[in-house]
């Protein structure tokens, strides 16, 4: 038993992607490493296009590929390495053990299926369940996300946006995976909408002991539902800590600058303070750090070399040549 | 439904009296004269000038065309042959079976074989398959009918002796101009299939299909395969309204009685009944099968559905709403 805990549930070990596009290498996710403990939530910060999606749909292996193409790594679910395992294998996995919850709720349901029949789908796929069986665990996950049931027989077009967004919930929960992984699921919804399905989630969660890496560039969802946070740029992790650690003490200078281009109602400013420039040509990614181009304390070494992530108390690690 | 396909039905009222002006007017000014064609070049002009009042082709323009709206729409006549003293309709009743018997059997080779072949060529994206798929979609294309009918016959009726190389009669009669009239069709339903494939699979929903851990052969027949189907269905059921029509090239190299000659013949004898018949006629399968093309469309795509029905159900719903 004292074995078997020192293995944690999902470890991301040195994983490298590329997608080449027009002969060129786009470098999407550069050494990432990371951990996840059954039922936390691991929140990957980051702009858009720093690889956060790449991750996640690295470790369910649903890249394109090509474009994309996993150069290195490992993917451990509990000591297994899911890129290792044949397509079949990995289907068993898919929905089952790790599921995952989209960004675009418009454009992830099938348009000329029932939304009742992409729920089922999955149920009576890996728990072996009866058309009927499944229909009604189908209707059950419905009414679990707030639609009520007699809806199973609808269509997507027939529902709003924040309904579909609750329809591909209910769809990532339906087999209640041990690991969930939530792209942006709440960046289509309008902010109220967006509450009640962060509640939704956090509630499942609970109830299930769902592990959950929550890919979002909210700050204040991050607050709201996660454990740990990983502050993702240009592909690598740059600051990775405990919810406390990250928000009391933010130590990288992308991280502090997340936080300070944030509105602060309290202090009276004209402006919010944005990170100047822009993120890093992922085709052509600067030498030394990555984020050397826009950091206001960078010097001529942080353009040479890169720091690597080191520990600076607690479970708080940071990729900083300053700490 | 019902009431979309009535107002469809309706609607081809005003297209075929259109039709019919059209065509009206088109022979009307079009130099050449039946009465010359009926009596032969060595015909006195007073022979020539009497046969003209006996055929009623002195008469003016306008009353000639509601004579014939008269007929064609009130009477359902479509008139007699100048030539064959025999009705229109009959005549072309009499080839239609021929006829049909080619553009069915065409169509099931095309879908039966294009569709697979654009489906294989999709999924196997710039590999072996799909060049080889799309080598024989671009010979389909360009390799002129009549051409391919000839080889067809040199090879298996002259050569081999195996088929009859014309005529009309058992199946085997039907198995050379098939395979010539087809192989253009097989040709762009691949093309068509491949690149609406193409265009599906690269979707959203084909990714949530993946991460629910679907095989990908459902992930390919349950999700993809309907979602593309549309501008299939598009090219199935112009080659269809095309091929009713008539194909006179097949069906003067196998010397086969069907419309196509029959409308074709009788433009060279100025058979005016004949060719504004068999004009309508097409005209009238044409409509008919561009309807059950929508209608199919309906049953494959619920949100086209919706906007068949969409302005009755909001019709409906107002009257509720108003009490």
């Amino acid at each position: 038993m004292a074995e078997k805990q020192k293995v944690p549930f999902l470890e991301v070990k040195d994983l490298v992607v590329h997608y080449t596009s027009e002969g060129k290498e786009i470098h999407a996710v550069n050494d990432v490493s990371l951990t996840i403990e059954k039922g936390k939530t691991l929140g990957l910060v980051g702009e858009t296009g720093a690889g956060k999606t790449t991750i996640a749909k690295a470790i369910l292996r649903i890249l394109p590929e090509p474009p994309a193409h996993v150069d290195q790594g490992q993917i451990l679910l509990e000591g297994q390495n899911l890129l290792e395992l044949p397509n079949t294998e990995m289907q068993k996995i898919r929905g089952k053990r790790i599921s995952m919850i989209f960004q675009d709720p418009m454009t992830a349901l099938n348009p000329v299926m029932r939304v009742g029949e992409q729920i089922a789908e999955g149920i009576a796929l890996h728990e072996k369940a009866s058309k009927k069986e499944a229909e009604e665990k189908a209707k059950h996950m419905l009414e679990m996300v707030g639609i009520p049931g007699s809806r199973y027989r609808d269509y997507p077009h027939q529902f709003s946006g924040g309904m579909k967004q609750r329809v591909v919930i209910a769809m990532a929960l339906a087999c209640s995976p041990d690991l969930l992984l939530a792209d942006e699921p709440t960046t289509a919804l309008d902010v109220t909408i967006q509450a009640q399905v962060l509640d939704i989630i956090k509630d499942l969660q609970e109830k299930l002991n769902t592990a959950m890496v929550m890919i979002t560039h909210d700050l204040g969802i991050v607050a709201e539902v996660c454990d740990t946070v990983a502050v993702v740029y240009a592909g690598e992790i740059v600051e990775f800590g405990s919810l406390e650690e990250i928000f009391d003490h933010p130590t990288h200078p992308y991280t502090l600058g997340l936080f300070g281009s944030l509105p602060d109602i309290n202090s009276e400013v004209e402006r919010l303070s944005p990170i100047a420039g822009m993120p890093p040509d992922p085709s052509n990614l600067p030498e030394g750090c990555a984020f050397s181009p826009r950091c206001p304390y960078a010097t001529d070494a942080c353009r040479k070399k890169k720091a690597a992530l080191k520990n600076i108390g607690g479970t708080h690690t940071c990729r900083c040549s300053r700490k | 439904m019902w009431k979309y396909i009535v107002k469809r039905l309706l609607w081809m009222i005003p297209v075929l009296l259109g039709i019919a002006v059209v065509i009206f007017t088109i022979m009307y000014f079009c130099p050449g004269d039946p009465a010359t064609a009926i009596l032969g070049n060595s015909a006195t002009p007073a022979a020539i000038e009497a046969k003209r009042i006996e055929m009623g082709l002195d008469r003016p323009y306008m009353v000639r065309l509601l004579e014939y709206l008269n007929q064609v729409f009130l009477h359902f006549d479509l008139g007699t042959s100048y030539f064959q003293n025999q009705p229109v309709m009959s005549g072309i009743l009499y080839r239609m079976p021929y006829t049909l018997t080619i553009a069915v059997l065409c169509m099931l080779l095309q879908i039966v074989i294009g569709t697979p072949l654009g489906i294989t060529a999709a999924t196997h994206q710039n590999g072996f398959a799909d060049r080889f798929c799309m080598i024989v979609a671009l010979l389909g294309v360009s390799i002129p009918g009549f051409w391919l009918a000839m080889m067809l016959v040199l090879l298996f009726s002259v050569q081999l002796g195996w088929l009859p190389p014309y005529g009309v009669g058992g199946i085997q009669y039907y198995i050379l101009p098939c395979i010539a009239n087809a192989f253009a069709g097989i040709a762009s339903q691949a093309r068509q299939t491949r690149s609406s494939m193409l265009e599906v699979i690269r979707s959203d929903y084909i990714v949530t299909a993946r991460a629910k851990g679907l095989s990908e052969r459902d992930v390919l027949y349950k999700h993809a395969l309907p979602n593309a189907l549309i501008p299939i269905i598009t090219v199935v059921g112009n080659g269809m309204g095309m091929m009713l029509g008539g194909t006179v090239v097949i069906e003067s190299v196998f010397s086969i009685p069907g419309i196509g000659s029959y409308t074709t013949n009788a433009i060279n004898n100025r058979d005016y009944p004949i060719v504004m018949g068999g004009v309508l006629f097409l005209g009238a399968v044409f409509s008919l099968i561009m309807l059950l093309v929508d209608v199919i469309y309906a049953y494959v795509d619920p949100r086209i559905k919706a906007q068949y029905e969409g302005q009755q159900k909001s019709f409906r719903r107002r009257k509720k709403a108003n009490g």
